[in-house]
């Protein structure tokens, strides 16, 4: 007996076809291969919770303050695999995509007990005090936050303020790692190269003995695992991919980092490997704000007859223009290439990148702030 | 995944390992020793000795490994139970090429 089975998207143009043999003992499964498995960034992020899991009992048996935030970080990373999950599965609609990793990101704000001020940089100071005296600027700056004038105002406490902007950061974490993918290996290539640099710092600033030493010997105890688990996946959604990562793992992902951003006191240097990810939201605003129209997949189009990668085009009324992602900006500069070498020239892209972030971090920051 | 690109892909590990390393072997105990003191604000009823820091860091890179290994058996069989279920998406860069039929 031979039983079919039909399966259709939300989009009703793929379908996929199953024929089970069960008079061959066990259930044969044969499926178009033009589709490839999805949500596989279930599995890593399972690993890694369990690694994490025994991390707990090790790490924090010793260290009973880091308990909360330890638990905090398992919370919101569960939280938000399950909701990468779900979306992989059901389609979310972008609205929900937005408010739940904001909603995930309170059992970290909640348990976050470092310090609200931010350093303003040197040549800045001069517009919030002259001569000991706060300027009408500062003035105005005092109703909503603080301008410490004892430190002749390179202190500003941002209060609430900064808790709002940690916030912001998971969100913009978690989908800055969802739109810029869709090329085997790219989401998962980024985030390990990011992660790399991650742990880079934490180790930098643990042999330093910087004051926070501690807070990186946590980050460093979340990214050693997470390198782990990303690298296995590494090796099967590489060109040619057998499995893709979906949301699952651009979520799972995506917290990973803005956990130890926050729990690890280093948000700030946290941005500064996110420079790609950055460059591309800032590019795609018009599309993902709808100024201009926005198609549901922007990746880049498969040229069958060369076999290389080209840039993608929407069309507005009869002019056509590029869509607008770095991956697309990439391919119009350096002319069409093929699928391995475009993600190979990304991910070298976002190694320079954080190669920079951490020069900026380590030596050009005290251009600009007391070192 | 091929060879070389596998070895590529260790490149952007070797920063931070290099450190580990360091980290681990280094002779100078009075930055480790430093790390300590901040670390014994977090202990309650002990210490933690100058090689304690680099003792935590081997278990969380054996993790890290023991995670790799785990990861990449697991999902083989993992990728079998998505098919079956449908979760499955369409590989839109390899259209009309023979890659589109290769056996997963």
């Amino acid at each position: 007996m031979m039983i079919c089975k039909y399966s259709y998207f939300t989009s009703g143009e793929h379908r996929i076809v199953y024929y089970f043999a069960p008079d061959v003992g066990n259930h044969t499964l044969f499926v178009l291969h033009y589709f490839r498995p999805e949500a596989l960034g279930i599995v890593p992020g399972a690993i890694f919770l369990i690694c994490l899991i025994f991390c707990l009992v090790g790490f924090a048996t010793n260290h009973p303050s880091k308990l909360l935030d330890l638990n905090s970080a398992l919370l919101s990373i569960c939280f938000m695999l399950f909701l990468g999950f779900t979306d992989d599965v059901l389609e979310w609609p972008w609205r929900y995509k937005l408010f739940l990793p904001s909603v995930a990101s309170l059992p970290l704000l909640c348990c976050y007990e470092g310090s609200r001020s931010v350093v303003v940089p040197i040549p800045l100071r001069t517009m919030l005090m002259i001569d000991g005296e706060l300027t009408a600027f500062g003035r105005f700056l005092c109703h909503l936050v603080v301008v410490d004038q004892n430190a002749d105002g390179s202190i500003i406490n941002l209060g609430v303020f900064y808790l709002v902007y940690m916030g912001l950061l998971a969100v913009f974490c978690t989908n800055a790692i969802n739109i810029y993918a869709g090329i085997n290996g790219l989401e998962v290539g980024q985030s390990y190269v990011i992660g790399c640099a991650v742990l880079y710092h934490n180790l930098l600033e643990i042999q330093a003995g910087s004051l926070s030493s501690q807070n990186h010997v946590f980050s460093a105890m979340i990214m050693l695992p997470f390198l782990g688990v990303s690298l296995a996946l590494l090796r099967h959604n590489w060109y040619p991919a057998s499995v893709f990562v979906g949301d699952t793992y651009c979520y799972f992902a995506g917290i990973t980092f803005a956990a130890v951003g926050i729990l690890g006191h280093f948000s700030k240097t946290l941005l500064l490997f996110f420079i790609p990810q950055v460059i591309n939201f800032l590019w795609s605003t018009p599309q993902l704000f709808k100024l201009v129209p926005c198609p549901k997949h922007r990746l880049p189009k498969f040229n069958a007859q060369t076999g290389l990668m080209e840039p993608s085009k929407m069309k507005r009324g009869e002019t056509e223009f590029v869509n607008m992602t770095l991956i697309n900006a990439f391919l119009q500069i350096f002319g069409p290439m093929s699928e391995q070498q475009l993600c190979i020239a990304l991910l070298a892209f976002q190694t320079v990148c954080c190669m920079f972030g951490l020069y900026i971090r380590y030596n050009l920051a005290c251009l600009v702030f007391d070192c | 995944m091929t060879a070389h690109l596998q070895a590529l892909s260790i490149l952007p590990m070797l920063p931070p390992l290099w450190v580990l390393f360091q980290l681990l072997y280094s002779n100078d105990v009075g930055r480790l020793k430093r790390v300590d003191i901040d670390a014994t604000n977090f202990v309650d009823g002990g210490s933690l000795t100058a090689t304690s820091v680099g003792g935590q860091l081997l278990v969380f890179l054996a993790l890290g490994v023991i995670g790799h290994l785990g990861t990449h058996r697991l999902i083989p069989s993992i990728q079998y139970y998505m098919l079956k279920r449908g979760i499955c998406g369409k590989d839109l860069g390899k259209k009309g090429t023979q890659s589109e039929n290769d056996d997963m």
